[in-house]
């Protein structure tokens, strides 16, 4: 992105004092959302959300694994983030890595809860087959195609579009030998279980830029910003996760003011994220 | 005749398991005695020092229960040829655990994320300005992992941060809470962190009042965020003042 000049970055700010942002928005209003699902056929759930010009993709899969020995009665989920080189040339080779990092750790700390599996989005003992044997290890895995600002929302948006999309096949055990041995199991093609996401929590990035908080921030509108919070807020209003992003301060009352506004944000969000998913649910059934 | 020696074997799997269900479940409750004998809203002593390592500009050594880390401050000193002209400091930290810091060896080096964070914390204090052109180096060596770590070690950094002269707009103090149901239990040990329901974790300037990094994980209600919100802010002042003491102390005896 080319640098800004002084006379652009006083045009961002007093927009955005003045509740009009550069490209005609509201401080509290998102971009247009587009949402597909189904895209990557392989994968066993998988979704593209744009919102405005932000484009990513997120995928899920599923693999047979064993669970760990501190929790032989939960599946395993991880989750990771790449940005592209087709996002930004920086994010070339080792360049993205910070940035992905980052989103990971965030995301991680926003869908899977506390330690004791309370708050978590996915139910991991939904996940286990055999306990202490075999369990499903959910793979989910975002791409950044395009950049422009608000990555962790639209992330986390189109995760939640992945996991309702997502099937995992029902499993047979055939054969559970003596507690050494690998039990046999039999992946049926036939059956699915489809997670729940109703209980899946959406992120809300509030970023601080002068005195007013913005949703949805452009690039342009990142690099004027003195600090960032995103708050992920489920559809019952509780906050299933809170990270402090950027350099400057913020006084505790500023933080709370932030809560509350994300959560009154946060309903719009999910309301729009559920029609659109249940729009692409009803566009496969019908083909 | 040889009589077979007596051995223990440690518990792991069930057993442990089992204990924790049990934790787990009593927890829950609002008579639950913590396992040190403290109460839901008290910290563990915290017992700090500077002037730890000779070679470092400055450098500080905290423990706090069963947590033990020692951080050494390299700096201001010549950035790296290949980053390019700034007109501000850099600020680069780096965690890393000891191999038998935690009871399973080499399980620390899970927690690679400390290093950002710690970065993230210590940015917000940090008068980047008064160093231009140069790189200030924060190393962090966690020597026992006894739970509540990442608050130890934002603790620690700005006390070596201060100890080698670096210029701040205050000290970051740091303090993390666990909540279990209803209750709200400050300053967790590691066996109360690996089973809790959710946790807050703020670093703050006290004499500002400004939250440099704050991240909370689990369920909350706004009403339990902000309850522990001010639990915690009253307790990093505290904590505040006895890194003061602790400086204060350490500059009298030099001079």
């Amino acid at each position: 992105m080319v640098g800004l000049s002084e006379g652009e970055r006083r045009f961002i700010r007093g927009g955005i004092a003045q509740d009009l942002r550069s490209d005609g928005r509201r401080r509290l209003q998102y971009c247009p959302i587009s949402v597909q699902t189904g895209v990557i056929p392989q994968a066993n759930g998988s979704a593209r959300v744009r919102l405005g010009a932000t484009d990513v993709i997120a995928t899920i899969k599923a693999e047979l694994g064993k669970p760990s020995l501190l929790q032989p009665d939960k599946g395993k989920v991880s989750i990771h983030v790449d940005c592209s080189p087709t996002a930004a040339p920086m994010f070339e080779g080792r360049g993205g890595e910070e940035l992905s990092s980052e989103l990971s750790l965030a995301l991680e700390r926003c869908l899977l809860g506390g330690k004791s599996g309370a708050g978590a989005a996915i139910d991991l003992s939904s996940l286990i087959v055999l306990d202490g044997k075999v369990c499903w290890d959910l793979y989910i895995d975002g791409l950044v195609i395009s950049s422009d600002g608000n990555l962790l929302d639209t992330l986390a948006a189109a995760i939640k579009v992945a996991l309702s999309n997502t099937g995992i096949p029902k499993v047979n055990i055939v054969y559970d030998g003596s507690p050494d041995d690998q039990p046999e199991v039999d992946v049926s093609d036939e059956e699915f279980l489809q997670f729940d996401t109703s209980g899946v929590p959406v992120v809300i990035t509030l970023t601080k830029v002068g005195k007013h908080y913005i949703v949805d921030a452009t690039a342009e509108e990142e690099s004027q910003m003195s600090s960032a919070v995103s708050v992920s807020v489920n559809r019952n209003g509780q906050i299933c996760g809170l990270i402090k992003r950027g350099g400057t301060g913020l006084d505790p009352s500023v933080i709370l003011d932030m809560i509350s506004v994300a959560k009154h944000v946060s309903k719009e969000l999910i309301s729009m994220l559920d029609s659109e998913i249940a729009a692409a649910e009803a566009s496969d059934d019908e083909s | 005749m040889a009589t077979t020696p007596m051995t223990y074997s440690p518990s792991q799997g069930a057993e442990r398991r089992q204990k924790q269900q049990q934790m787990r479940r009593m927890s829950q409750e609002l008579d639950w005695k913590r396992s040190d004998g403290r109460s839901f809203h008290q910290c563990r002593p915290a017992c700090l020092q500077t002037g730890a390592t000779n070679a470092a500009s400055g450098s500080a050594y905290a423990e706090f229960g069963a947590t033990k880390v020692i951080v050494s401050v390299f700096g201001p000193r010549e950035s790296k040829k290949a980053m390019m002209y700034s007109d501000i400091g850099r600020l680069n930290c780096n965690v890393s655990f000891t191999t038998f810091a935690t009871p399973i060896r080499g399980q620390g080096s899970d927690n690679k994320e400390y290093s950002a964070m710690l970065h993230k914390a210590l940015e917000g204090a940090v008068i980047l300005e008064s160093f231009p052109k140069t790189t200030v180096d924060v190393f962090a060596l966690v020597l026992e992992s006894g739970g509540g770590d990442l608050p130890v070690i934002i603790s620690c950094a700005s006390l070596a941060l201060a100890d080698a002269g670096i210029m701040m707009y205050d000290l970051v103090s740091s303090v993390s809470v666990s909540c279990f149901g209803k209750n709200i239990v400050i300053d967790p040990t590691a066996e109360e962190e690996a089973c809790q329901d959710g946790s807050l974790m703020i670093a703050c300037m006290p004499a500002r009042n400004e939250v440099t990094q704050l991240t909370l994980t689990g369920q909350w209600s706004t009403a339990k965020t902000n309850e522990a919100m001010e639990l915690c802010m009253d307790a990093c002042s505290k904590l505040a003042s006895i890194m003061r003491s602790c400086l204060k102390k350490s500059a009298n005896l030099s001079s």
